[in-house]
Order: C-alpha cells, then sequence, then structure tokens
C-alpha cells in the first residue's frame, strides 16, 4: 500500500497487472515479479534484501531494524519451492508468512474448566464474541484469559464455595457484554452473607460498567479498589483504570466513520491516563499486564499526535523480547507504517530508523507525490545519525545514486569491499549500491568481479539469491551465458538459471539442461522447448523433442503438446505430432498452417508465460538465442486469405478466423497487429462475397 | 508523468464525460484513511471498508486484519467490505465476519450484507467464482452477498460469466476506475456491462470522468452508482 498511492490504502485494482497475465504468479494477488536489482518503482511484489527505495516502507523498516537492532530476515524467506519465481525480490507477504510468530495455542477453555471444577460448573456450551485482528474495542479483554484470572484470584484468596460460584458465574455471564445495556443484572442479594466478597463483586460491577461504556462508575469502581489487601485486585484495578481514562480521552475523538478528530481528544485526561499506565508500569515491572499498558502509551501518543513520544516507543519496542511486547514485530512494523510513517511532518523526525525508511521513500520515481528530499535538508539529518553514522553514509551514497542519478558519486562516497564477510544488512546494501553503480557506469568487468566477490561474502540465503541475480544479469548482457551453466559456475539459483533457459539459451543449451534437470524443472524447460520447437518453426524437432524427452503426461502443463487434434469439427485438424511432421515436410501448407493456429487458440497459448518477453532491464531481457520466427496467429490467416492457391475451405476459414481474432471487444486477440476496422469489415465482406455457401460465412454474423 | 499520461490519455473522450461529483450520489465507498465528507449524510447505501484478508497466517495462509470504524449507528443501510489478497481462508475468517455483521445489527443497523472486493484477472474468474459460492454457502440467508467487479472482465475470456453467478451473487459492482482515475477508455468495455443479467451498480470515482451509455441505465438489472470518496 505504500507504494503508488501512499494516502489510499491498494485502491481498487491493480487492472494492469492482471491484463499483463504473471509469468510468475506465486499467489492469488497476481504478483508479477521484477527481475533485477537496480529498482526505482515501489510495488507490493519486489522487495530487496538491500536498502533500496523501490521496497515497500514496510520491507525496508524490517531491514533497518536488523541494521539497528541486528535482527536478520529469516532464512525461511529464501527457501521457496516455485522454481519459476524468484526468490530476489520476494514479495511482501512473502516475508510476512516466513516470519509468522506463532504462540503455542493455549487452550484456555480447558484452563477454566478446571477451574469451575471444584466449583461444580463448567463451560458448557460458552459463547464467547469473536474478533478479528486489529479490530479496535475496549471488549477485547472480556475474554476466557481475564474470566479466568479473576477465577483463579477468587480461590487463591480463600473465598468461600458459595460466593465464588457466584461470583463465578457472574463473570462468565459478562463475558457477551460489550455495549451499553448488555449483560445481565448482578445478583447481589445472595452475596450478603459472604462480605469478603464484596472488592470482587465491585471489581465485577466496575467491570461490567467498562465494557458497557459507562466509564464514570468504571472510574469509580476501580479506584475503589487500588488500595486493596487482594494483590490481584489491586493490580488490575490499577491497570484497568488506566485503560478507562484514555477510553474517557478518546471518548468523541473518533467520529461514527471512525475518523480521528485530534482536537476532539481530551488532552487532559489523556495526559492522566498516560500518567496512570507508566504509574502501573513503574510499580509491577513484571506486572501481568505490563506489555499491555506500555503498548497503550502508542494509543495515547497517537490520540495525542505527539509523534516524538510514538516514534521513542517503537524505538523501546523494537529492543524487546515477545513477552514484553503487546504486538508481533509484523505488527508493530504495520502499526509503525501507518501510524508514524506517514503522519509525522518531515522536520520532527530524528530517529535514524524513522528517518531512514522516509529518506529511502523520497528517492522513488516516478510515482511518489512526496515532495523530494533536498540536499541541504538531508545534510542537516546528520546530527541525528551520531549513533548510526554509516546508515547515514549509505544514504547519502544512495541519494547521490537514485536522488541525483550520479553513480560516480555513489561510488566515491561507498566504502570499499571488505575482505571477509559476512555481510550484515547495510554492509550489503553498501555493496549493492556500489555494484549497480559500476553497472551504471558501464564498468561491466569491474562489476562482474564485484558481484562474485559479494557472493562470497553473503551472509544468507537472500543475499546470495540477490548476488547470484546481480551476476546472472551482467553474464547474460556481457555474451558470457554459457559461464552461466558452466561446470564451476557460481550460479546454483533454479528460479535464476530457468530463468536464462526459459528466455534467453538456444536450443542446444537447453537440451542440454533438460538432460540434467527433474521434477518442476525438467516440466518447464521441456515445455520451453517444445513450445518454441513448435512456434519458432523447427517442426522436425518437434517430433524428435518430444520422442527424445517424452513422454507429455496429462496432468501437467506438458499436456498442450499432447493435442489429439479435431476431427469432429467443422474443420478438420490432425494430432500434434501428424500436424508437426505435415508442416516439417511442407511448412507453408495453408491447411496444416490453420490447424497450428487452432492449436494455439484452443490451449490459449497466447497467454502463455513464454509467450511474453521479460522487460530489456530484467533477467532474461536480452535477445534471445533460440533461432527463428515466432508463429502469429493472425499472420498464418492473412497468408492463407492472400494466397490465390489456397483451397476455398481454407481461405473461408482463414477470413473467419481472422474476424474472429477480434472478438468481441474489437481487440486483437491473436498478435499484437494494428488492423483497421476496414479491413477487418472487408475480411467479413470477403467471406460473405466469395464463399457464402460455407459454414462459415453462414455461421460468422458480426464482425467486430 | 504517469499523471500526465492519464490526462492526456482522457482528453478526447474527457470532452464528452462529466465530472462525477458525489454530491448527485447516494451510495458511497468508505476507505480506510479518507476522511468522512459532508456529503455522506446523504447516503441511502454506504460500503465502509471493514478489513483486509492478507495471506499473511501460518503457512500464508490468510488472516482478516480489520480495518475502518467500529460498529456504531449510522443511517445508511451498510455493506461491510472486505479487500482480500488471497482466496486461501482458514474457517476462522467467516465467522469473524459475521460477528461483526452482527455488531453493526446490534446498533440498530441494516446491514445487507459483505462485499468482496478481490482483483482478479478474467483468466482465474471461474476459481473467483467457486470460492464464491462457498462462501455463499457458508453465509446465513439474512446476509448478502456482493462483488466488486472490474471493467475489463470478460474482455478475452468467457464474456459474461457473471451472469451464470446470479443465484451466489445479490449484486456486482463494476469500478470503472483504477486508483484515483477513472479508467481512459471505460466506454470501450461499457456495452458489455449492460448485458449483465444480476444486480449490478457502477462504481465511480469521486472527481473522475462519466458519461452513462443509454442501454447501461435502462437495463432492468441496473441499481445505480457508488462513488468511491477520496482525500481532496
Amino acid at each position: 500500500m505504500r507504494s503508488s498511492f501512499p494516502k489510499l490504502p491498494s485502491l481498487a485494482t491493480t487492472l494492469l497487472l492482471c491484463l499483463a497475465g504473471s509469468a510468475s504468479a506465486s499467489s492469488d494477488f497476481g504478483c508479477s515479479s521484477e527481475w533485477k536489482v537496480d529498482a526505482e518503482q515501489p510495488s507490493l511484489c519486489n522487495n530487496w534484501p538491500f536498502l533500496s527505495p523501490a521496497n515497500d516502507s514496510r520491507v525496508n523498516i524490517r531491514l533497518l531494524l536488523d541494521v539497528v537492532t541486528e535482527l536478520p530476515l529469516s532464512e525461511k524467506l529464501a527457501q521457496g519451492d516455485e522454481p519459476l519465481a524468484p526468490l530476489v525480490p520476494f514479495d511482501l507477504y512473502a516475508l510476512h508468512a516466513a516470519e509468522a510468530e506463532t504462540a503455542a495455542p493455549r487452550d484456555h477453555a480447558a484452563e477454566l474448566d478446571a477451574l469451575l471444577a471444584p466449583l461444580d460448573l463448567n463451560t458448557g456450551d460458552l459463547a464467547l464474541q469473536v474478533f478479528a485482528e486489529d479490530e479496535g474495542t475496549r471488549c477485547r479483554s472480556n475474554d476466557l484469559p481475564s474470566a479466568n484470572a479473576f477465577i483463579a484470584a477468587m480461590a487463591q484468596d480463600g473465598l468461600p464455595l458459595d460466593a465464588r460460584r457466584i461470583l463465578a458465574r457472574q463473570r462468565m455471564s459478562l463475558l457477551l457484554t460489550c455495549g451499553p445495556g448488555e449483560g445481565s443484572a448482578l445478583e447481589t442479594a445472595e452475596l450478603a452473607e459472604a462480605p469478603e466478597a464484596a472488592p470482587f463483586l465491585r471489581y465485577l460491577k466496575a467491570a461490567e460498567a467498562f465494557y458497557q461504556g459507562d466509564l464514570a462508575e468504571a472510574t469509580d469502581g476501580f479506584a475503589s479498589l487500588h488500595d486493596s489487601p487482594q494483590p490481584w485486585l489491586r493490580e488490575t484495578s490499577r491497570y484497568l483504570s488506566g485503560r478507562v481514562l484514555l477510553n474517557v480521552a478518546q471518548e468523541g475523538a473518533l467520529d461514527e466513520y471512525g475518523y480521528l478528530e485530534p482536537q476532539q481528544v481530551d488532552a487532559s485526561r489523556a495526559d492522566a491516563a498516560v500518567e496512570a499506565l507508566q504509574a502501573y508500569l513503574i510499580e509491577y515491572p513484571e506486572g501481568q499486564y505490563f506489555a499491555s499498558a506500555r503498548g497503550l502509551l502508542r494509543k495515547l501518543h497517537w490520540l495525542k499526535l505527539d509523534h516524538q513520544a510514538l516514534a521513542a516507543e517503537f524505538v523501546w519496542q523494537w529492543q524487546q523480547p515477545a513477552q514484553r511486547r503487546n504486538r508481533s514485530f509484523r505488527q508493530l512494523i504495520d502499526e509503525f507504517d501507518d501510524k508514524l510513517l506517514f503522519s509525522i511532518p518531515s522536520d520532527q523526525a530524528q530517529d535514524p530508523l524513522l528517518l531512514g525508511v522516509l529518506d529511502l521513500m523520497a528517492l522513488r520515481r516516478p510515482w511518489d507525490e512526496r515532495e523530494r528530499l533536498p540536499r541541504e535538508r538531508f545534510e542537516q539529518q546528520k546530527r541525528f545519525f551520531m549513533e548510526q553514522p554509516g546508515l547515514y553514509r549509505y544514504l547519502d551514497a544512495a541519494h547521490q545514486f537514485y536522488g541525483e542519478q550520479n553513480p560516480a558519486a555513489a561510488l566515491a562516497i561507498l566504502p570499499a569491499r571488505p575482505q571477509s564477510g559476512p555481510l550484515g544488512t547495510l554492509a550489503f546494501s553498501e555493496q549493492t549500491l556500489r555494484g549497480l553503480a559500476l553497472e551504471r557506469l558501464g564498468q561491466r568487468e569491474q562489476a562482474r568481479e564485484h558481484w562474485r566477490a559479494l557472493l562470497d561474502l553473503s551472509r544468507d540465503g537472500l543475499q546470495r539469491e540477490q548476488s547470484q541475480l546481480a551476476l546472472a544479469m551482467n553474464l547474460e548482457r556481457s555474451e558470457r551465458l554459457a559461464e552461466v551453466f558452466a561446470a564451476d559456475s557460481p550460479i546454483d539459483s533454479q528460479p535464476i538459471r530457468l530463468q536464462l533457459l526459459r528466455y534467453v539459451a538456444g536450443p542446444a543449451l537447453l537440451r542440454e539442461e533438460l538432460r540434467r534437470s527433474g521434477g518442476k524443472a525438467r516440466e518447464a524447460l521441456l515445455y520451453a522447448l517444445l513450445y518454441k520447437d513448435l512456434l519458432r518453426g523447427h517442426y522436425a524437432d518437434f517430433v524428435s523433442d518430444s520422442a527424445a524427452f517424452g513422454p507429455l503426461p496429462a496432468d501437467s502443463s506438458l499436456a498442450v503438446f499432447a493435442w489429439s487434434g479435431d476431427t469432429r469439427g467443422a474443420y478438420s485438424c490432425p494430432d500434434l505430432q501428424q500436424l508437426a511432421k505435415q508442416l516439417a515436410a511442407e511448412p507453408e501448407n495453408a491447411g496444416a498452417r490453420l490447424c497450428l493456429g487452432d492449436w494455439v487458440r484452443t490451449n490459449d497459448l497466447r497467454y502463455s508465460p513464454l509467450a511474453e518477453r521479460p522487460a530489456g532491464d530484467e533477467l532474461g531481457g536480452s535477445a534471445e538465442l533460440f533461432p527463428g520466427q515466432g508463429f502469429s496467429r493472425l499472420q498464418a490467416y492473412q497468408a492463407v486469405i492472400a494466397s490465390p492457391d489456397a483451397a476455398a475451405q481454407d481461405r473461408a476459414y482463414a477470413l473467419y478466423r481472422a474476424v474472429y481474432c477480434f472478438a468481441p471487444g474489437g481487440n486483437n486477440d491473436c498478435d499484437a497487429q494494428e488492423i483497421a476496422p476496414e479491413q477487418r469489415k472487408e475480411w467479413f465482406h470477403q467471406l460473405k462475397r466469395e464463399y457464402p455457401q460455407s459454414h462459415w460465412a453462414q455461421s460468422l454474423k458480426y464482425y467486430w | 508523468m504517469k499523471r500526465l499520461a492519464w490526462l492526456l490519455l482522457m482528453v478526447p473522450w474527457g470532452l464528452c464525460a462529466a465530472p462525477v461529483d458525489a454530491g448527485d450520489h447516494q451510495a458511497f465507498w468508505l476507505w480506510a484513511g479518507v476522511k468522512p465528507q459532508p456529503v455522506l449524510t446523504q447516503a441511502h447505501t454506504l460500503y465502509l471498508l471493514q478489513g483486509q484478508i492478507d495471506p499473511h497466517g501460518i503457512e500464508g495462509r490468510g488472516r482478516l486484519h480489520a480495518q475502518g470504524p467500529a460498529a456504531g449507528p449510522l443511517r445508511a443501510e451498510l455493506w461491510l467490505v472486505y479487500r482480500a489478497h488471497t482466496l486461501d481462508w482458514p474457517d476462522e475468517i467467516v465467522p469473524q465476519l459475521l460477528a461483526r455483521v452482527e455488531r453493526w445489527r446490534r446498533h440498530g443497523n441494516q446491514v445487507r450484507g459483505i462485499q468482496i472486493d478481490f482483483d482478479v484477472g478474467t483468466r482465474h474468474l471461474a476459481r473467483y467464482a467457486g470460492f464464491l459460492e462457498q462462501l455463499r454457502q457458508r453465509l446465513p440467508a439474512d446476509c448478502g452477498l456482493s462483488i466488486t467487479g472490474l471493467l475489463d472482465w470478460g474482455s478475452n475470456g468467457d464474456p459474461l460469466v457473471l451472469n451464470r453467478m446470479g443465484e451466489t451473487l445479490d449484486e456486482v459492482v463494476v469500478q470503472t476506475y483504477q486508483g484515483r482515475h477513472s479508467i481512459p477508455d471505460q466506454q470501450r468495455y461499457l456495452p458489455r456491462v449492460a448485458q449483465l443479467r444480476l444486480p449490478f451498480r457502477i462504481g465511480l470515482v469521486q472527481g473522475g470522468q462519466w458519461q452513462a451509455p443509454k442501454e447501461l441505465e435502462s437495463s432492468p438489472w441496473f441499481r445505480g452508482y457508488v462513488v468511491f470518496l477520496l482525500n481532496p
């Protein structure tokens, strides 16, 4: 979301992405991968393990966390099992999935049952409120763990069994309360016999008022327990008093559509809430609500628009183990991105991590609507990087490289390549930028040596993958493709090798690698070989290759090459083997070419991943070494239409199909030619005029 | 740069189209981060963004992130909108959606149902249709199901695959914009939209461009417009 439209969370559509199809979609989202390292446009789909302006801001936050607190990205991210999708760049969600923090699930209902057993109660068909992640409501804490804690506290206190039973029942019925008028009236009469129960009852009444939204009553109720001799009541009421104050402070600050009106925040109550929560944190540094209370401080700073304090809270959070935080790192990163990054005025940012993310965003092009960061404003930030001078130096070089488009100046700033590794994220970023600068300066050989060396210095799978990608692109563009596949090649990444084989390699290399491969890789290579054999005009090779490398299983992508033709339709075609033999003998045969068109059409090969070439600045985007002109359906039809020798049924069918290339929306679905509507109309009339009795003339009603 | 290119493309067609004035409409999308505007008081129908289903979860399965306002009394009838970035939904998601519907209803609102916003290319429409059928089966009868649709759906695949989803869907809202802008050659696609045989609305973007072809508004299935509000 922090890419094209920073202020609007990824609006509506990725229509263009969808239209373009995706050569290597790894999820429903249809990510379209950019196989390169030198990138300046952000997208969710493409992120690199170095500090790049093209990274989603959340990825750069994550990388900067490694820079400032040494927290390498999860190795799981480098262990993809999709051979046609790159490991670098990776999509944001892959990072999230790799780093999902999963706490061992606890069976709170079973725990509750254990607590209820001595009271002759059980959970029965207990109904609970269901909330999604991030669904904001104070009722979230009205849950089983809270109920369990209450019932456990009563047990410790030696309350009479009858009173405990009544109170436990009350606590359970409170579980569904969330909003005015909800919940059941507390039965208090029966408790008169047990005065020890009074404080617990007061707590329940205050909690009910809190969840119902009666904050005044909740305030008084919890305050009356602040000095309770019962430790759980004392601690819990002190914590909850802070939460009540927070709720009071924001009451009325969110409009009916949930939009924050900062001027409606009750600042003095917000201050009081901060004070109350901080007092709790001091009194209970190991308290059971520590993580929650500390987390609520962020909410209060956000309500008060106190960006500095909010930034400082994040700095604190980054340094904590999981049990001291109220959210996972992934959630904290999202929150940082959503609640701080886009709201803090740029002259207020002082934290190096925050400045780093903002500075990198300012170097994006060409979409970003933010002001570019002028040189003098960047230099003024230097004082905030006293503890991170290396990061400042990197940002300085990035400013030259991306901002000023001056790779030579960037090179002059960047440190020399270290002699030994492994490299942390900052050093790896520096050396990546050095390599990119050499490439942009046209120093291809030095760049090549640099990428080779960087590969040896890489710390982890992601860094290695990126170094291999850079090296492979360099070799590809230096016409040294064979070196990628040489026995001593350091490039062992399957996705990178497959990309080059599928889009660049000639037939000999393709066959050689095919002999050495297995599984999904072999399937992809065989698909590429047979596809190009047929559609680049090597028909005899198709016959021999499919015999040598077959079979072509029906449940694989290779099934298209086992096409059985069409003997029942109005235009008859032999199976693909026969067709290829026919074409090998007679490449210009009208009927055979029309049938090849039918094979392409009925198998949707216009949308085959191989039908589109990678962009010129991506891996696999250099000139293709597989010889031959690509087959175009429309050109085949045009040739038959233009051939006076063609049989009547062939010409009629060619006219029909040529017209149909433009159904139903007027777009050319057969190739990239621009054909004027008059020409399409003429084909339509020619069919009607010359072959009026043909099946094809009679079944064509429109042209487009 | 890119912005300029869009504008240039829009010129010839823009001459006959009129800017979209939210004040002329009664149905709106309210997305996260978009400041509520006074025009909302005239809303008959509100499409409220309530969350996003991302492949964040365990083993990359879907996880629902709530967004948008918490339940409270609103005057308009409501569709609760969820953006989906994956169709791989673990079992807990539907109960989470329904719990939120219930919370809005407890505040006295008329909740029509749930709208799914999923950007899917034409080629994967059939799979999406299967997903929606299953989702429909898990929703109670009083919870409607709406989806957003893309203008180009059907332009190169099965033209009217949506018409076969009439039993699954209560409506489809076809978006005529991308990002903050109307799609320049939207006119090209609209005749096909008019062939829809299930209740449909047209999604416009505030300040975008729109000119209704006659056959569209006269379709018995046309249910009006929804305007995507933007921050100024």
